[in-house]
């Protein structure tokens, strides 16, 4: 079976080949080249302020992470120290982003299971963040709010009291979420089980993020190798040993609750001083090895200057390019009206089509299905089961 | 960052030097938390099956880098001793190949590929070196990672 597919999860370009025997998926092969847009290559041609811009594109969902995770690399080889206040708003940011990232998840995985009240509260409440998002830096998304040596925009002490109402009533908000993974048996029946990574597994493919926090493994670059200032910041690392989809599931509503937390800490402990420090030394010949816990793991920026203070090399290994040997690993034996679910548990990020194919081993016949179609079939299929929602 | 941590990175590199002795060339600790190995290619699966079983570590990154000279890769670990264990080959640019480590991390397989796809480095017996990043229908033979690649402006390059 072909699943040709718009993944209308995040509107991304991924191929799947998956073989079946029946209704179970023997094996998945995936072809993830549908839109390599060279930035590894155009950085070394740009100057490093401006290689900011276009690093800040690898992805909509994680521009913070990226434009972060890139900066705090090059202020590593200058050896400056960002000022405290521009530390803070960095993490501010980032646990925006965090918690903007894993509303949008919840609400596509309600999408994908035929859960609509659900898709509609998690993007209604993320409208929360969003705002907020766009008060502090001007946007919603690619916030062009980091440069090196600190952060462009202060926030002030409106914006602070704002800040602070908004994410009080965002906690509120995020307890229909706690309660929804606690409580609903309809939301266990669709999870539990499926897609099941054991720890072992998981250790033994090096996946990073909710996807091995979900199977109890305990990683957190902002615990394991703490940038700005996390290692101030009281926290919890998420973990569940539920090891399926309902473990993934449980970590990022989790993580929510955590970056909620993290925020209002910081906006009350924002330190008083300034947003940057003066950049104007050329950058050194140097190498760094820069990580970053981004909404969906860790973030890896490999980063060479050469004596012309241009970008020599940079590489971007991204969570999702770290965990996709468990998407495939995780989709065997399973069904397929399980793929929909299973894939946005591991909660791919790429940017564009996606075309699923499927190959059924008996009588080697290809099918071809949209995204829509198999979500669809997906739904249907469970609801046979009597799995559906009020 | 704290410098007493350097304690537990020190304690790693005395370890490495000890056990791994004559397979390093070099071992240098950068910073907290970032040791760098240097090694000859005919040692490095050695090591790597040495910092996976005694030192704990599951990989990050394979990353790759052209002079013009020769090739630099990098295979990034982290170990469980809370440190980045990152080891440097050189490969010589006229033929740049190394024996695939995807028996040791099988995350490793998408990660030659994508070097392989970008720079041309091939990878003695890596299950299926096919195609990652780039589109199935670019042209064989051109890698444009490479400090020497420029676009033929009369070949199609698919897409």
């Amino acid at each position: 079976m072909v699943v040709g597919i718009h993944l209308t999860g995040l509107k991304e370009p991924v191929s799947f080949k998956v073989k079946v025997d029946g209704e179970k998926i023997v094996s998945m092969d995936l072809d993830i080249s549908y839109n390599h847009r060279g930035i590894e290559k155009g950085v070394e041609q740009k100057t490093l302020n401006k290689s900011i811009h276009l690093i800040e594109r690898i992805c909509g969902i994680c521009s913070q992470s990226h434009t972060t995770n890139f900066c705090k690399g090059i202020e590593e080889i200058m050896k400056i120290t960002v000022p405290k206040r521009a530390q803070f708003i960095r993490v501010i940011m980032g646990e925006l982003e965090r918690i903007s990232s894993h509303l949008l998840w919840l609400g596509l995985t309600g999408y994908e299971i035929g859960f609509n009240k659900l898709f509609m509260r998690a993007l209604s409440d993320r409208e929360i963040v969003q705002d907020l998002r766009e008060i502090i830096s001007g946007a919603r998304v690619t916030h062009a709010i980091n440069k090196f040596g600190g952060v462009r925009r202060d926030i002030t002490d409106e914006m602070k009291k704002k800040i602070l109402n908004d994410i009080k009533i965002l906690g509120k908000k995020i307890e229909y979420y706690t309660d929804l993974i606690e409580i609903e048996k309809n939301l266990k029946k669709r999870m539990k089980g499926i897609g099941y990574l054991s720890r072992e597994k998981i250790k033994h493919l090096n996946s990073v993020g909710p996807t091995a926090r979900g199977s109890g493994i305990k990683i957190d670059v902002r615990k394991d190798d703490p940038y700005l200032v996390y290692d101030e910041i009281p926290f919890k690392v998420i973990v569940s040993n539920k090891c399926d989809v309902y473990g993934r599931t449980y970590v990022r509503i989790y993580e929510i609750v955590e970056s909620v937390k993290i925020i209002k800490y910081c906006i009350e402990n924002l330190p008083k001083g300034s947003i940057s420090i003066n950049f104007e030394e050329k950058v050194k010949l140097g190498e760094v090895i820069s990580l970053y816990e981004a909404p969906r793991g860790e973030l890896f920026h490999y980063i060479k200057i050469n004596d012309k203070s241009m970008i020599d090399r940079f590489h971007v290994r991204t969570p999702t390019f770290s965990n996709w040997t468990s998407v495939i690993e995780a989709i065997k034996g399973m069904d397929v009206a399980d793929i929909p679910i299973v894939i946005e548990s591991i909660d791919p990020c790429l940017s564009c089509t996606a075309r699923t194919t499927i190959v059924d081993t008996e009588d080697k016949h290809l099918k071809t299905m949209t995204w829509e179609e198999l979500s669809k079939y997906s739904v249907r299929w469970y609801k046979e089961k009597g799995i559906w929602w009020d | 960052m704290n410098n007493s941590t350097l304690k537990n990175e020190r304690k790693i590199v005395d370890k490495i030097k000890k056990d791994l002795d004559d397979l390093i060339n070099q071992i240098e600790l950068k910073r907290s938390k970032r040791i760098f190995l240097i090694t000859k290619r005919e040692n490095l699966k050695k090591i790597l099956d040495y910092l996976k079983n005694k030192m704990n570590c599951r990989m990050n990154a394979i990353t790759c880098s052209d002079n013009l000279n020769e090739f630099e890769l990098i295979y990034h670990l982290w170990s469980g001793m809370k440190s980045m264990i990152s080891t440097k080959i050189k490969l010589p640019r006229d033929k740049p190949e190394i024996e695939s480590v995807t028996d040791i991390f099988p995350v490793a397989n998408l990660f030659e590929r994508e070097v392989h796809d970008l720079f041309g480095v091939e990878f003695l017996g890596h299950p299926d070196l096919k195609r990652i990043m780039l589109n199935e229908d670019w042209p064989e033979g051109e890698y444009p990672l490479r400090k020497d690649w420029i676009k033929n402006e009369k070949k199609n390059y698919g897409g």
